[in-house]
């Protein structure tokens, strides 16, 4: 099956990092995400046409998303949570507790 | 002296090939979505139309289908919904702003138009305009 590599964009704020993805046509049911080795990696089939019979076509109807980012150390992966909305996946990574930035109080 | 954070989250390193296999899928996809918005046409097994255009991550009222003079119009808004807290873009490669695009069908009855929005693919379905079968006498 063809790949694509869905386009994302990564977020960092002060207590963690965001994966955001498109992956239209994907479901909770096909889409999977699993951290291995401190490699993340999601993917998912879909397949648009059913048994419908093409007219014209402009993109890959049946197809499978992946994509893979090595995770820094400073991630808390206890603490890694995902969801899936209108084709959008957003992945939420934790930074550990010693990597988020701190105030420091001048005494 | 500024210390430069290190980017934490760095792409797996498959090789060069591999690179250049996501080089190749990132700017066909790019080239898509930047342009216009891609379209599939379809008819199943009634002889009914279907357009299928992937739309992630798009509010309903933000989709405008219109349908005048044998021509359906898609306009797609796209925002990316992140919230005014300090953020730093580590990758950005999402495309927000407004698509558009129009397609010409002829013979399409614009009453059965139907418009459906789900797991981030927009489906227009619409039905052949029935036949009309005049019989013209040779005089």
């Amino acid at each position: 099956m063809r790949k694509i590599v869905p386009l994302t964009d990564i977020i960092e704020r002060d207590n963690e990092y965001i994966i955001i993805s498109d992956l239209p046509g994907a479901t909770k049911d096909t889409l999977s995400i699993d951290i291995d080795k401190n490699i993340l990696t999601f993917k998912s089939a879909v397949n648009l046409n059913g048994d419908l019979k093409v007219i014209y076509r402009e993109f890959e109807d049946s197809f499978e998303y992946e994509r893979s980012f090595r995770l820094g150390n400073d991630i808390d992966h206890d603490g890694i949570k995902a969801k899936l909305e209108n084709g959008v996946l957003a992945i939420v990574l934790p930074k550990s507790e010693k990597a988020k930035p701190k105030k420091i109080k001048i005494e | 002296m500024w210390l430069l954070p290190d980017l934490n989250i760095i792409e797996k390193d498959f090789g060069e090939l591999y690179r250049e296999m996501n080089r190749f899928f990132e700017d066909r996809i790019r080239e898509y979505s930047t342009n216009l918005i891609p379209i599939n046409i379809y008819e199943d097994k009634n002889g009914d139309i279907k357009l299928i255009v992937p739309a992630p991550g798009i509010d309903k009222d933000k989709i405008n289908i219109e349908y005048k003079d044998n021509n359906i119009y898609i306009g797609i808004e796209k925002n990316k919904n992140i919230d005014s807290q300090k953020i730093i873009y580590r990758r950005d490669e999402r495309i927000s702003g407004k698509l558009e695009r129009i397609i010409e069908l002829q013979d399409i009855d614009p009453d059965t138009i139907k418009a459906n929005y789900e797991n981030g693919i927009l489906t227009i379905s619409m039905k052949r305009k029935e036949g009309i079968v005049k019989k013209i006498k040779i005089e």
